[in-house]
């Protein structure tokens, strides 16, 4: 687990030092900028013309660009305001609080009729955003997926996870969700309705936003759907007086940091059908025709490699860590103490996250 | 010729890297066979089993590796010809990458003859990849490793030493117990013209430790 760790940081170590000058030309903060600068100028027709475009290419961009889409729609909200077009600057503020719930003007930038006027459409507005970790691990019964939900203004939502091709398989949460910078924590266990971890696969979590109707009814209005993708590792673990926990064998397990995701089905087979390498080996160096019982190695590293993609493929092995060549391997679990047999656990859950999408529904409206 | 021969068989035998998580020691066997073709002496195979122990240790990223082989290899045919060959080795490794190994250390190399006893010493670098063919039963790797210096022995009259192989090793969960078997060929260049030599290496072993 060190090892993985240490790895992962090295590599975003490295690649930081490119992340913020990408990511701001990604969100176009040029153009946002630009448009700032004629707003703070006065020149109020071509901070218009500035900010919508800008807007527009932000929105267009990846999630990662909220802030900055809303940010420029805001300065668009105040050029319309001051231009004496307030439903245009109604508009502009909606779309910012949908883009970005926790956005607020800033009150030393705008005055207070736009300040008053974007917290007017604020909290008609009900608007979610979701934090969720790139990449969760669930290992032990107590440890959750952490859904961080923060609302433009107090309304209710339904968060559901949904399967690919099944359908909502669970409500997570339904209820008040507060306005404000705290969030409000949605877990979930890796388990499904009937209390089973849930299996590999495709996954989305919907949170829904509902707004009251006249008629004292909710009525979803937008809809948030992130991107789940889990990766269910089956372990078996062995009772030994010399472990303290399972996780002591885990971590050591995991010490090489490549248990999961790394090699794919695809990798076992292509690192086995490699192995046919081995025939090729005295043509490609020596020239000549080689032993013949080298065919048999390749053969069994051929064979082994297939094994493990089919294997793979049907989700039934766990992902050891690689064992470096010529290696004597240690089994992942101490040897087996006499008397007792080896007992399964949970399987161990990998969660990535994956895109986030908004949608209007057809609540929407007065 | 034992010279060469014995040379040979020093980069005959693979590079064991056994790396593991803590410490370990154990008995460890192989067959070799070395097949030497050459354009002026003719195609000759030597065959022998080598016995011996190996150990290792591990901590973070570092690796130790030490190993110790002895026994004899023969020609098989009319002319008889065979060398006792006892081989140690000490490899230093440091894990660039999970799956990546770059190793380096002293090979010594000592053989016992009609011609005479003779020993050299070889400093070898290498690397080595790993990856898991079934998870928990069966890992393949893939190794390169060659001489940057050496002293003693040194056959004359070859040059470009080095040498690459795969193979796999076999787990057997919840015992200490483990099998490989690879395929390794080694060339090298020399006045007398190039020769290449192939080793099927099985080995069978036992960890002990925690």
């Amino acid at each position: 687990m060190t090892r993985r760790v240490s790895t992962s940081a090295a590599w975003l170590l490295s690649l930081s030092l490119g992340v913020p000058a990408t990511a701001a030309a990604q969100c176009g903060v040029d153009r946002v900028q630009s448009g700032i600068e004629a707003y703070r100028n006065l020149d109020l027709v071509l901070a218009t013309e500035l900010l919508r475009s800008a807007a527009g290419f932000a929105e267009q961009s990846s999630p990662g660009c909220d802030s900055e889409t809303a940010r420029a729609l805001t300065y668009l909200g105040a050029s319309y305001w001051l231009n004496d077009r307030p439903d245009s600057a109604g508009l502009a503020f909606e779309r910012a609080v949908i883009q970005a719930p926790r956005h607020r003007p800033d009150p030393l930038e705008f005055p207070p009729e736009i300040t008053d006027l974007f917290e007017d459409i604020r909290r008609i507005t009900p608007s979610v955003a979701v934090t969720v970790p790139q990449e969760t691990e669930l290992a032990r019964d107590d440890e959750t997926l952490d859904l961080a939900l923060t609302a433009s203004t107090t309304h209710s939502v339904a968060v559901e996870l949904w399967a690919a091709d099944v359908g909502s398989v669970r409500t997570l949460y339904q209820g008040l969700i507060p306005e404000g910078a705290r969030a409000t924590l949605v877990t979930w266990d890796g388990r499904g309705a009937d209390g089973g971890v849930v299996e590999s696969g495709r996954y989305e979590v919907h949170v829904v936003s509902y707004r009251a109707t006249t008629a004292g009814a909710s009525a979803p209005v937008r809809k948030v759907v992130l991107g789940l993708t889990v990766d269910a590792t089956p372990i078996i673990v062995a009772p030994s007086p010399r472990l303290e926990a399972p996780e002591a064998v885990l971590a050591t397990a995991s010490r090489d940091g490549d248990r999961h995701g790394t090699w794919s089905a695809v990798g076992s087979a292509a690192a086995g059908l490699l192995g046919g390498l081995i025939v090729a080996i005295p043509f490609l160096v020596g020239g000549d025709s080689g032993i013949l019982a080298r065919y048999g190695v390749a053969g069994a590293v051929s064979a082994a490699g297939l094994v493990g993609l089919v294997l793979r493929l049907r989700g039934g092995r766990s992902s050891d860590p690689p064992v470096r060549p010529e290696v004597d391997p240690v089994p992942p679990h101490p040897p087996a103490i006499e008397g007792q047999s080896a007992a399964p656990t949970r399987p161990i859950l990998t969660i990535r996250a994956g895109q986030l999408r908004r949608m209007e529904m057809d609540g929407g409206g007065p | 010729m034992t010279g060469a021969l014995a040379g040979l068989v020093c980069f005959a035998l693979p590079a064991d890297a056994q790396p593991i998580e803590g410490h370990a020691l154990g008995p460890s066997g192989a067959y070799t066979e070395i097949r030497l073709m050459s354009p002026v002496t003719g195609d000759r195979t030597l065959a022998g089993v080598l016995l011996g122990a190996e150990g290792n240790t591990s901590w973070w990223r570092l690796e130790l590796d030490v190993d110790y082989r002895q026994g004899r290899v023969r020609r098989s045919g009319p002319v008889s010809e065979g060398a006792d060959v006892r081989v140690g080795q000490a490899l230093l490794g440091v894990s660039v990458l999970p799956w990546i190994t770059v190793q380096a250390g002293p090979r010594l190399l000592q053989t016992d003859a009609s011609e005479g006893h003779r020993r050299s010493l070889r400093w070898q670098v290498g690397a080595s990849v790993s990856a898991p063919l079934v998870p928990g039963w069966i890992h393949g790797f893939g190794s390169a490793v060659g001489s940057v210096a050496g002293s003693g022995l040194e056959p004359r009259f070859y040059t470009g030493r080095g040498g690459i192989g795969v193979g796999l090793t076999v787990t057997t969960p919840g015992l200490p117990v483990w099998a490989r078997a690879g395929y390794r060929m080694d060339r090298e260049g020399g006045s007398v013209g190039p020769r290449s030599v192939e080793t099927i290496h099985f080995a069978l072993g036992v960890r002990v430790g925690p």
